[in-house]
């Protein structure tokens, strides 16, 4: 049962697949190709033997077939990102660290050890002392209530929205599709449909949330957008993602579920995606290519970070120690398929050369990693912790130019989860960092385990961004 | 009278952190203070528009983040310098705030109110094994079901006298009002050096030893009187034309804390045993304008003089508050130097408890508590001030009245083993001044 699982996943059957696709689509063109020749051949000689006139409309109608309506009613419109917004907390909410680890040693919940633990984390996570709880988490003992939670929520999502829609210029009635992620709080009605009523969104317009889903919800997210503008023409997508604090706080012992009391912090992001042409006009990104993958069918992999009760029934987050070598083998398998869609061919030939060196003279030898530099500009990766970002720099052979965004990101905002990507895009932004034609890369990494990767293209030159967002009085 | 159901406790942090590395240190005047710790409750009446409950307490957090930016000595945690003596690390780690809920009104409250109810609406927590976590300012909000709303806010009197704390409130009051502060930010904690220009009299070569000696015998003194009584505190109220006639005589015109500290001193005397005669007291009051200190000077600065009851037997209210008088002119700037180089000499490792040992009468006419208007129809219609703990004698604390009754008028809060407290307020002398009792003392 085992091998027959594994036998569908794995590396080489993601490689077979994409050639697979590759061949087919290659004999597709020299199909077409030959039957242009084909036609234009079968002209001339109608045209020299003097053929019934039945045989040119014939010829004309298929070569119009082939080569005009064919083309024009399968390929897919792009999907455009009109613009974003991320929360910026309340300065009320800042938490520095005296002030964590003080709330923290009130806690009767924790003992000294816990605290201990708590205060090596923070000094080494690359949080700064600026970064923001909600209100409920600066409480002793912290209130985990569901009125808590979704105060939180009220407060995070309604700002974020307006400030996308007047942004936008556009109206709540215009929304067709409204994707709410959040991991951890999952409410009655849903999140999507606090947003609706809070919005008075039409009636038809569908609204999806996704809970449990970790860190990559958001990019999930917006792959999930991607393929509903596929059905669904002429129309905007909101995409939501936030992380809810409130009812994540774990008060008991465990080391491997304090992590994420250390380093999760308050965020929020609203993304406006199009695939009507004249959004083509304004917006600011394409999307050039998406790809998710996931390794959940194999069970050490699984259980890397799963959300469950210790041994007195306090309900936490176990963070496994072999989660940082998890997250490389899924993102791995990520990243092939990515390259082989963007990179130069060049890139693809030395990495398939080291491949089969590695196969079949030396064992031991490195795979070559690509230089993913050479076609992709901005890098938005995961802002789990210093060491995580520290692994996938050096992973993907990425510099210190490259990691700036998460971790100015981790340093001044915390881990915001699923909307961290957002935050690292809105700083690259305000440092004018990005221009047109540049792509960006998002990463989003999550329990499951599950990896999705959203490539960008810019579409114009953006200016003036320091001033307005998150990071309007951080960048000088 | 229904019980307070406390709904959290939680940290309230500034806006805007500190820079890193910042300390302040400790005056001599401070660190006499350290066994000693304030409660204040501002109570303010309904306002017209009735509001969710919590909304107000939830406007008043925010605001109150705001104006902890410019007091970091507040947010602060106390640490020993290399000398071993308390000094203020700046961390930002915030103070405690809790919120509370009460039913009824605050003028059913006020009608019924005595000192154990009262300390209710004032948080306070003692310095645990852990001083780097415990927070040395605490404030609690305690909404009324039926409208209206208590403050109150407790410090360590280490790094605040009754005049910080009332500064305290009133800039949170402005910030929640107009959003921004009006007076100017606290100043540092430096008490004035002698000043290049030397003592005003410059005959007198000697440091005038009156404040010394008694700052030394409250120091020497080792049995500490302390009984197992239990305390109750009074509020009475005098108005102004009564307060004007306690002590007028044709030769003198005492000020109104003359006036009432002669009154109190004979009577509390009288209650404890000693006829004609009179018990030790000293007088406090605030030396900010002695020392030509900016009223934004926020640190301890209230000095205490012993006042000589040898020759004051038998003598009349007006003669006593003249005496009384003279003391509080021995408090000028030279002789308060003086102490405060003295005592700088003589930085004993464990400092006196100094409200222990006399009778106590303490002006707190500097603080002037009815200026925190936190909105337009938010005013404060009463404040109550204590000095915890109380194992002595006991003490006075005279304070302003609310606005427009008459500048002499006065409120004032007696705390006295509580058996003398009632005796107190069924006194001859002290009813023909008609005080209205604010807050009696309930079987």
């Amino acid at each position: 049962m085992e091998s027959l699982s594994q036998a569908n996943h794995g590396p080489g059957s993601y490689t077979i697949n994409l050639l697979f696709k590759h061949l087919l689509t290659t004999l597709l063109e020299v199909l077409r190709f030959s039957t242009l020749a084909l036609v234009i051949s079968l002209e001339a000689i109608s045209v020299l033997q003097k053929w019934k006139p039945i045989f040119h409309f014939l010829l004309l109608s298929i070569f119009i077939f082939i080569f005009t309506i064919k083309p024009y009613f399968l390929s897919s419109t792009p999907v455009y990102l009109v613009d974003f917004s991320c929360f910026k907390p309340p300065d009320f909410c800042k938490t520095p660290f005296s002030l964590f680890l003080e709330n923290a040693s009130k806690i009767e919940s924790f003992d000294k050890e816990s605290v201990g633990f708590m205060a090596k984390i923070l000094t080494s996570s690359g949080l700064g002392e600026e970064t923001y709880l909600p209100p409920a988490l600066h409480c002793v003992p912290p209130k985990p209530h569901q009125q808590e939670s979704i105060k939180e929520a009220e407060m995070v999502l309604p700002p974020v929205m307006e400030d996308l829609l007047s942004k936008t210029k556009i109206s709540p009635q215009d929304i067709d599709i409204l994707i709410v992620n959040c991991s951890g709080f999952c409410p009655s009605p849903s999140l999507s449909a606090i947003i609706t009523n809070k919005f008075s969104m039409r009636d038809d317009v569908k609204s999806f949330s996704l809970s449990g889903m970790g860190c990559s919800a958001g990019a999930i997210a917006i792959d999930m957008a991607q393929n509903l503008l596929k059905v669904h023409k002429n129309s905007y997508a909101v995409v939501l993602s936030t992380e809810i604090l409130s009812t994540g706080w774990y008060p008991g012992h465990e080391k491997s579920k304090l992590l994420l009391n250390c380093t999760f912090r308050m965020g929020g992001a609203a993304i406006l995606l199009s695939n009507k042409k004249e959004a083509r006009k304004s917006s600011k990104y394409k999307l050039f290519f998406s790809v998710r993958n996931q390794r959940s069918f194999e069970d050490k992999s699984y259980v890397a970070a799963v959300r469950e009760e210790d041994s007195e029934g306090k309900l936490g987050v176990t963070i496994h120690r072999d989660l940082l070598q998890i997250v490389g083998e899924t993102l791995k398998y990520n990243v092939t398929i990515l390259g082989e869609q963007i990179l130069p061919t060049l890139e693809k030939f030395w990495h398939a050369v080291s491949i089969i060196r590695k196969r079949f003279f030396n064992r031991s030898e490195e795979i070559y990693v690509p230089n993913f530099k050479s076609v992709i500009q901005h890098f938005c990766l995961p802002t789990s912790g210093s060491p995580l970002i520290r692994e996938m720099a050096k992973g993907l052979k990425l510099g210190e130019k490259e990691v700036e965004a998460a971790f100015m990101t981790l340093r001044r905002f915390g881990n915001q989860s699923s909307s961290s990507l957002w935050y690292e895009l809105a700083y690259l932004e305000a440092k004018e960092m990005v221009k047109k034609g540049h792509k960006v890369w998002l990463l989003g990494i999550g329990t499951g385990p599950k990896c999705c990767s959203l490539v960008w293209e810019c579409l114009r030159p953006i200016v003036g961004e320091s001033n307005r967002g998150p990071w309007a009085g951080s960048i000088n | 009278m229904a019980d307070i159901t406390y709904i959290c406790k939680r940290t309230v942090v500034s806006t805007k952190p500190v820079q890193p590395g910042k300390h302040f240190s400790l005056s001599v005047l401070d660190r006499l203070m350290e066994q000693n710790h304030l409660r204040f409750v501002y109570y303010f009446r309904a306002p017209g528009e009735i509001r969710e409950p919590g909304e107000l307490t939830e406007k008043l957090r925010e605001s109150m983040s705001e104006m902890l930016t410019c007091f970091p000595i507040v947010t602060g945690r106390l640490m020993k310098n290399p000398e071993g003596q308390w000094m203020i690390k700046c961390n930002d780690a915030g103070v405690r705030m809790v919120e509370a809920r009460i039913k009824g009104s605050v003028e059913n409250w006020l009608k019924g109110v005595d000192r154990e109810k009262e300390l209710k609406l004032v948080h306070w927590e003692e310095m645990d094994h852990k001083p780097y976590f415990w927070s040395t300012f605490y404030v609690q909000i305690t909404e009324f079901e039926e409208g209206g709303v208590a403050i109150g806010l407790s410090c360590l009197h280490l790094l605040a006298d009754p005049t910080c704390a009332s500064m305290f409130v009133k800039a949170w009051a402005d910030m929640t009002l107009t959003g921004k502060m009006l007076n100017n930010p606290p100043l540092s904690h430096q008490l004035p050096p002698r000043g290049p220009a030397g003592r005003k009299n410059p005959s007198h070569d000697q440091p005038s030893m009156e404040l010394i000696n008694c700052y030394k015998s409250i120091a020497d003194k080792t049995n500490l009187v302390s009984t197992d009584a239990n305390h109750a505190t009074i509020a009475l109220a005098f108005s102004d034309p009564m307060v004007r006639a306690m002590a007028a005589s044709d030769q003198s015109s005492p000020s109104p804390f003359e006036a009432l500290a002669a009154l109190f001193w004979v009577c509390i005397s009288k209650l404890k045993g000693e006829g004609d005669g009179l018990i030790d007291m000293s007088v406090c009051s605030d030396m900010r304008s002695v020392l030509n200190l900016d009223n934004g000077f926020f640190g301890n600065c209230m000095v205490y003089n012993r006042v000589n009851s040898k020759n004051l037997k038998g003598q009349r209210l007006p003669d006593v508050a003249k005496a009384i008088g003279e003391v509080m002119s021995e408090m000028d700037k030279d002789g308060i130097i003086d102490l405060i180089e003295w005592l700088e000499h003589n930085d004993h490792q464990s400092p006196p408890t100094m409200n222990v040992c006399d009778l106590i009468c303490a002006s707190l006419e500097a603080v002037d508590p009815y200026l925190a208007v936190f909105e337009e129809d938010l005013i404060p219609v009463r404040v109550s001030c204590y000095v915890e703990p109380v194992v002595g004698v006991g003490h006075v604390l005279v304070l302003p009245s609310p606005p427009g009754e008459g500048p002499f008028s006065r409120v004032v809060m007696v705390t006295l083993p509580e058996d003398e407290a009632v005796r107190l307020c069924e006194d001859d002398l002290i009813l023909s001044f008609s005080p209205t009792i604010l807050m009696g003392v309930n079987n």
